[in-house]
């Protein structure tokens, strides 16, 4: 046997491509697929959830309930009963409510509410300090009862484990943010927070409407914040959980117009800025 | 504004390593090329039958080995096929690098030590496992050229 | 283009031998089939759908070998050998090599 070395073709192991048209394809088909995937979970959820009985929303309450009950400042419950008060107005125009309301007040340096399983609203003492007028607290309130309305903190349970579990069987466990199918996740569960946010502002202005006759005082909310929104609205509109706050009020003042409500008229004073001399009413 | 930022890094990111990427690589490429023309003579089989009559002045065992690691682009690339399936075209370059590259330095090392002929060459490829994301990330493949070296006369 | 993996082709005589070809192909199975493999990894057994995997790589590899010593002009192959590695998590590396000769 004789050697006759020669080259062999080195091209053979190699598959000719544009890298650049590969990867734009694959990533974009693949985000199309993601997104798809996690709208179905998100509208599968919204279906089922309303399934879910109210039994055992109360169970989770009860514990949630011992827990906040730490936080309540001194002098509180005065706050509490009158919250419920203005609470349980604003239910009796929802008549097929099977909640039992309950309210806390935390101490926090921004005003916030939140509504949670079972029927709790928890609200912010900085919130109760700002507010100008009654009517103005009874807009977040009916916002909170519109999230119950619509069971939305049980949805947005539903779709943050659906979504981790959709992520974790392909291999990328939960907080995996910075990649294509994380951040469709992501973008989604945020599409559908803005739907709910806007359900539950306009079942708000519903109760309002019924219980005052106006709408006026629901606007003033964000009239104490709006400073915070200096970025371009489109792009906080888009990857925001809540709606920029111009295009929120836009949204209000608009609803508002479609229904006939009034935005302007009486409001009532806040009984937590009524001048008295009893110095526990005010939190400190 | 948030999703832009968390967007626009690893775009950046990935096209600035693909540029990089395929210049080394064909810079490599060019490389491995040329040192092959230069090495056709070695002849080199992987079996070790051979003419019994032959003079064999010495022997002797010689191995080349090289650890080559991809670039982010190709990597980044690669997971997205592996969600598909099939071939993952951009793994080929690497391999085919790292083991032209390692039958070359096995050859070269035989040159070096006055052979002229490499016979029952072996190839051995494994992966090196990023010790950070739990050994799920490659760092690189390693592999490993090994033969026996000859030197003949003439007749082979 | 015969292949064997003896060092010659049984009954034949190898005239010229030209060199290494090799031929190697890196493969992975689509993400469904892992989560299903996933599976059958509590219950143990033969996992079909990472053996049909490997089978294509090797026919592949093999071919783009063959591919090889046909560009270099020889009609057989002889020791061919084969090797597998993963790569990354999910994908394999088949490569086969050989000698390339031309046999009568």
């Amino acid at each position: 046997m004789k050697a006759d070395p020669r080259e062999p073709d080195d091209s053979v192991n190699l598959t000719p491509t544009h890298w650049l048209p590969e990867a734009t394809t694959l990533a974009v088909g693949l985000t199309v697929v993601a997104l798809g995937v996690f709208t179905t979970i998100a509208l599968l959820v919204n279906l089922l959830v309303p399934l879910i009985p109210l039994r055992i929303e109360a169970q989770v309450t009860e514990a949630i309930w011992a827990e906040v009950q730490e936080h309540v400042p001194d002098g509180g419950e005065e706050i509490v009963k009158r919250l419920e008060t203005l609470v349980d107005q604003l239910a009796t125009h929802w008549p097929d409510r099977e909640y039992d309301f309950r309210v806390a007040v935390v101490e926090a340096d921004h005003p916030n509410a939140f509504a949670l399983p079972g029927g709790l609203i928890i609200v912010t003492t900085d919130l109760i300090r700002i507010a100008e007028s009654e009517n103005e607290l009874a807009f977040v309130l009916g916002h909170e009862l519109g999230h119950f309305h619509n069971r939305d903190h049980l949805k947005a349970l539903g779709r943050g484990i659906l979504f981790d579990l959709a992520l974790a069987s392909i291999g990328m466990g939960p907080g995996s943010m910075s990649n294509l199918f994380g951040g469709s996740g992501l973008l989604t569960s945020r599409r559908f927070n803005r739907r709910q946010e806007r359900a539950a502002d306009r079942f708000g202005l519903g109760l309002m409407y019924e219980h005052y006759g106006t709408v006026a005082g629901s606007l003033d909310f964000f009239g104490h914040d709006l400073s915070a929104t200096g970025i371009s609205e489109t792009i906080a509109d888009f990857a925001g959980t809540h709606p920029g706050s111009a295009t929120r009020i836009q949204e209000i003042r608009d609803f508002a117009d479609e229904q006939g409500w009034p935005l302007n008229g009486e409001l009532l004073p806040s009984v937590f800025q009524a001048p008295t001399v009893s110095d526990s009413k005010v939190p400190e | 504004m948030d999703v832009l930022i968390t967007l626009g890094f690893p775009l950046f990111l990935l096209l600035l390593t693909f540029f990089v990427g395929i210049r080394q690589e064909s810079n490599h490429y060019k490389s491995i090329r040329e040192r092959e023309a230069a090495m056709k003579d070695m002849v080199t089989i992987n079996f070790s039958r051979f003419p019994l009559d032959l003079e064999i002045e010495k022997t002797g065992m010689v191995m080349g080995s090289v650890v080559v690691s991809h670039d982010y682009f190709k990597n980044f690339l690669a997971q997205l096929r592996m969600m598909i399936g099939g071939r993952i075209k951009s793994y080929e370059p690497l391999l085919d690098r790292a083991r032209r590259e390692a039958i070359l330095r096995m050859k070269e090392q035989a040159l070096a030590r006055g052979h002229n002929r490499v016979v029952n060459m072996r190839l051995e490829t494994s992966r090196l496992a990023n010790s950070r994301r739990g050994g799920k990330r490659t760092a690189g493949v390693e592999v490993l050229a090994y033969g026996t070296a000859l030197t003949v006369r003439e007749g082979f | 283009m015969l292949c064997s993996n003896t060092e010659e082709i049984p009954g034949q005589q190898i005239v010229e031998f030209y060199g290494v070809v090799t031929g190697s192909t890196v493969r992975s199975k689509h993400v469904g089939r892992d989560i299903l493999a996933g599976f059958k990894n509590l219950v143990g057994g033969e996992l079909k759908g990472y053996t049909e995997l490997l089978q294509e790589a090797r026919k592949e590899a093999l071919d783009r070998m063959m591919e090889q010593a046909h560009s270099v002009g020889a009609n057989a192959v002889v020791n061919v050998r084969f090797g597998t590695s993963s790569v990354a998590q999910g994908a394999a590396e088949l490569f086969a090599y050989g000698t390339a000769v031309k046999v009568e």
